[in-house]
């Protein structure tokens, strides 16, 4: 591979091109390390480097924050990463028409800070903002707990350029809020886990920050109690826009005691935030939460920034697992209890943040070894990936349909087999 | 295969009344609401369940016929239009709604359930299907997404992609999948994303999960009348700029006020240059202060009156009046050209006065109709057809209008799609290797190109071609099933 370095470094700056053993190691990909790691600095840089890859056919692994390597199978193979973070500035942002188009490698932290300039925000709440990037998102469509107010990744992104394998540009989309100009590429790249193309950069709708924001914590004694109150919840017109589950793991996790909560969030007019609030307290009572505690302010969102970070992949000890599953709302109770039970086999304690009302459980359980997740795994229901260090389980839920179309998806895109290969869905 | 084997074949399927094969029943599927390009096709069958469907699209592999579907032919870009001939597949008998899941707000449909039919169905649940084109009376939920249609209420509620949970297709192959089961979040490559809007290019919908939305718990809508367009643009932008969110916020010109009056007898001074619609909703409290806000904004940037409708039937009939809007233009001229386009918001007021200056170059009037909120502008040509000379001024006018809303940074369509009618225009907002990409998602559907050739791409320009554009460079000899592009079907008999 000494000719994919050299071949790197005669075409790019060459502060831009590492080989040595720190970034190799800091870099490594599940604890494989690259022969080489890059930074282009801009978009013909990125370019340039998908060139050289695809000539040296040289596998690679796009990296922006490294905070969501741990996510599904270790490489195949691995010669180049490709780190975006030097690309990481605001493209074009009219602050009147809510909508900005930024760089891929641009941490998610830095685009809340600049917005926030303008009284405007992007509605996504991930983990670990301050190191995650907007590229690493998209390739991993994470999602936070206001999604259920604000929706997810899907449904602010407006456009995307990508990069692919050979150097190609290729963008979709616009900086347009409504759009069926073509097909719609942002679904394609969104949660491809960086297998068709590497994310240049990404156009968003944005909204007004709030004008009044309010939280409530509900404690119960038993789930089947919050979750009546989520079912009540949900059959009436008031619109939180968060309602996160957490049981008594997630709440030890959040230096907290008790068997379970519903952290519930308002947000809007202040007089709406108020009565929703009210009402929301009243009907969690009904169905006989302990306490109902009011968070504002900074207190709410620090509490908020901890519940979105509980799921991070970032730092995993050597015996710990996060799984992502996806069910029915009506089928989430269900769900964390067979999470708590099949963990309690397992000697291991579990925590779970569930999007109760979007049925999007994240459960982190320790400790576990490969064969007890193994065997969790196969008890749990709706799973969608698994972020561990241990070797030998399953990264990834059962296959669904139509994977035969996405692997002929792969293959027009990848027809080397270059971008993370062996890392998606086994048979993609 | 001959003519009569094919047609046996398709019968004894569907049954002999859901073949269509005499002539002038044929004419009635040569277009949709775009007349440019009719063409008839060769034969229409009318499935009424997935597996028919997956056995007619197999009956139309063998025979080599391309396949375009239809749901209610209300599209307004030829996406439904047999410009090659062949089989149209028609969802009309696929008309039932299977599966209402309150707890789970989802709802199991078929393609051909009317759009205004599904949110009758919610709304004693107290739901609704959020999209709501203004054909919704008409279009079917199969044509809403392969179009990824819009409405009105797209401004605060998304577009049809954004309620789109999971499809169940049947591929250009005859196979059938479901994309998914109604969970929000899926696993693998997001195949409902891309096959919603791909205007079907890539198969054909016969069964759907959609969201069902909670209606809210209070409305507000009001008109505000304004000198001019400018004034009530700059509102527009004003509005958005200031972080409101209305639930929809619609515009109407002069000559669409002066259509729409006589109509519906809003009595509407006529010397008003433009209306503006204003619908707010969510919980009640403070739902007042805010509309006291706009409405301030509104009379802060010129605005003549500003008129509440209070009552449950005085918004319906102000709401009836915008989506019925284009019917009433059939009182100004025979035909129209609708140009669905879209700017940044910001862009709006530039816009409009180049739409302006069109209609005084082409001599043709032009109203506008449109969903301001979202920079979505819908200039109607007024025109008669029957009058070549018109005809061509009308064609080169919405060309101009298209091309000001790409220089003023917008895109071609903004909801109604590509279709036939603007194919042509796709090389003006994206460059080759944009459109390869596309070319090569198309081609992982569909490698034959059998589903609704000629469509989207720009004509003449194969997506084969395009997709093969993609590996050029590439070092061939490690490519997998590398082909150099298929023939597109051939026009069948």
């Amino acid at each position: 591979m000494t000719d994919l370095i050299n071949t790197l470094r005669s075409v790019l700056p060459p502060d831009s091109v590492q080989d040595d053993d720190a970034s190799l190691t800091a870099f490594s990909v599940q604890g494989i390390r690259p022969q080489c790691v890059v930074a282009p600095a801009t978009l013909g840089e990125l370019q340039t480097v998908m060139r050289v890859a695809a000539e040296q056919r040289a596998a690679l692994v796009p990296w922006g924050g490294g905070t969501q390597q741990w996510i599904g199978a270790p490489p195949a193979r691995l010669d180049l990463v490709v780190r975006t973070t030097r690309l990481d500035r605001v493209l074009a942002h009219t602050p009147d028409d809510l909508t900005i188009s930024v760089e891929a490698g641009m941490t998610l932290g830095a685009l809340r800070a600049h917005l926030k300039r303008h009284g405007q925000m992007l509605a996504l709440d991930p983990p670990l903002p301050d190191r995650a990037t907007i590229g690493g998102l998209i390739a991993t469509a994470a999602d936070g707990p206001r999604r259920l107010g604000y929706g997810t990744l899907r449904d602010v992104l407006i456009g995307i350029a990508v990069v692919e394998v050979g150097g190609r540009l290729s963008r979709g989309g616009g900086m347009v809020v409504k759009n069926v100009s073509g097909f719609d590429m942002m679904k394609l790249y969104l949660g491809s886990f960086g297998t068709l193309a590497v994310i240049a950069s990404a156009n968003f709708k944005l909204l007004p920050l709030p004008r009044a924001a309010g939280t409530i914590v509900c404690r119960f004694a038993e789930p089947k109690q919050a979750f009546a109150a989520l079912d009540e919840l949900d059959g009436t017109q008031l619109a939180p826009v968060a309602a996160e589950y957490l049981n008594s793991g997630a709440l030890t996790m959040l230096g907290q005691a008790g068997v379970c909560a519903l952290a519930l969030a308002a947000e809007g007019l202040p007089q709406a935030v108020e009565r929703q609030l009210r009402d929301m307290s009243a009907l969690v009572r009904r169905h006989g939460a302990q306490s109902v505690e009011r968070l504002d302010g900074d207190d709410a969102e620090a509490f908020w920034a901890g519940i979105a970070d509980l799921p991070q992949t970032a730092a995993l000890t050597a015996d710990e697992a996060v799984v992502k599953l996806s069910v029915l709302p009506a089928d989430v109770a269900d769900a964390v209890a067979r999470c708590e039970v099949s963990a309690a086999r397992a000697g291991a304690s579990a925590g779970i943040s569930a999007r109760a009302l979007n049925g999007v459980l994240y459960l982190r359980v320790r400790p576990v070894t490969s064969a007890s997740l193994t065997g969790m795994l196969s008890d749990l229901p709706g799973v969608q990936w698994v972020a561990t260090t241990l070797p030998d389980t399953p990264r990834w839920g059962a296959p669904p349909q139509g994977i035969e179309v996405m692997r002929r998806i792969r293959e027009e895109f990848d027809p080397l087999r270059l971008l993370n290969p062996g890392r998606f869905l086994p048979g993609i | 295969m001959n003519r009569a084997d094919v047609l046996d074949d398709l019968r004894r399927v569907v049954g002999p009344r859901a073949v269509i094969d005499d002539a002038a029943t044929l004419l009635t599927y040569e277009a949709d609401g775009c007349v440019l390009d009719a063409h008839a096709p060769n034969v229409v069958v009318l499935p009424a369940t997935t597996e028919e469907t997956a056995e007619v699209v197999r009956i139309a592999n063998r025979a080599g016929m391309p396949i375009v579907p239809r749901g209610a032919g209300t599209g307004l870009s030829g996406g439904a239009t047999p410009i090659h001939g062949g089989m149209v597949i028609s969802t009309a008998r696929m008309e039932r709604v299977l599966e209402i899941d309150v707890r789970n707000r989802r709802v199991r449909v078929q393609p051909g359930v009317i759009n205004w039919e599904l949110s009758q169905r919610l709304a004693p649940y107290g739901y609704a299907f959020m999209p709501d084109p203004s054909s919704q009376k008409a279009c079917t939920i199969g044509g809403n997404i392969a179009n990824n249609s819009g409405g009105p209420h797209c401004l605060k509620y998304g577009m049809t992609t954004n309620h789109v949970l999971a499809l169940r297709v049947v591929l250009p192959d005859g196979s059938v999948i479901w994309t998914g089961d109604g969970r929000q979040d899926g696993i693998g490559y997001d195949l409902a994303g891309v096959l919603t809007g791909s205007e079907g290019t890539c198969g054909i919908i016969t069964e759907a999960w959609v969201r069902m939305t909670r209606l809210p718990e209070s409305l507000r809508v009001v008109l505000a009348l304004f000198p001019d367009i400018p004034s009530a643009s700059q509102t527009v932008s004003t509005v958005i700029a200031r972080g409101f969110l209305p639930a929809a916020l619609e515009m109407m010109d002069q000559l669409a006020i002066r259509a729409v009056n006589g109509m519906y007898r809003l009595g509407l001074p006529e010397s008003a240059g433009a209306a503006l619609l204003i619908e707010l909703d969510g919980v009640n409290d403070g739902l007042d202060d805010l509309l006291a806000e706009i409405t301030s904004i509104c009379r802060d940037l010129g605005a003549m009156d500003v008129r509440p409708a209070k009552t449950a039937a005085e918004q319906a009939q102000v709401w009836a009046a915008r989506k019925n809007a284009f019917g009433a233009m059939g009182r100004l001229a025979p035909t129209y050209y609708l140009v669905d386009t879209v700017v940044p918001r910001t862009r709006l007021p530039a816009t409009l006065a180049r739409v302006s200056e069109v209609s005084r170059e082409y001599r043709l009037p032009i109203a506008n109709v449109f969903h301001a909120g979202d920079g979505n502008l819908h200039p109607l040509i007024l025109f008669d057809r029957r009058d070549k000379n018109q005809l061509e001024r009308a064609l080169n006018a919405a060309t101009d209008i298209l091309r000001e809303s790409i220089n003023q940074g917008g895109v071609i369509s903004g909801e109604h799609g590509i279709g036939v009618e603007k194919r042509d225009y796709m090389d003006l907002l994206f460059t080759t290797d944009d459109l390869a990409a596309m070319a090569g998602l198309k081609r992982s559907f569909d490698p034959r190109e059998i589903f609704n050739p000629g469509k989207i791409f720009p004509k003449g320009v194969g997506c084969g071609e395009l997709a093969a554009l993609r590996r050029r460079g590439l070092p061939v000899t490690d490519l997998m099933g590398a082909d150099t592009g298929s023939a597109p079907a051939g026009t069948w008999l």
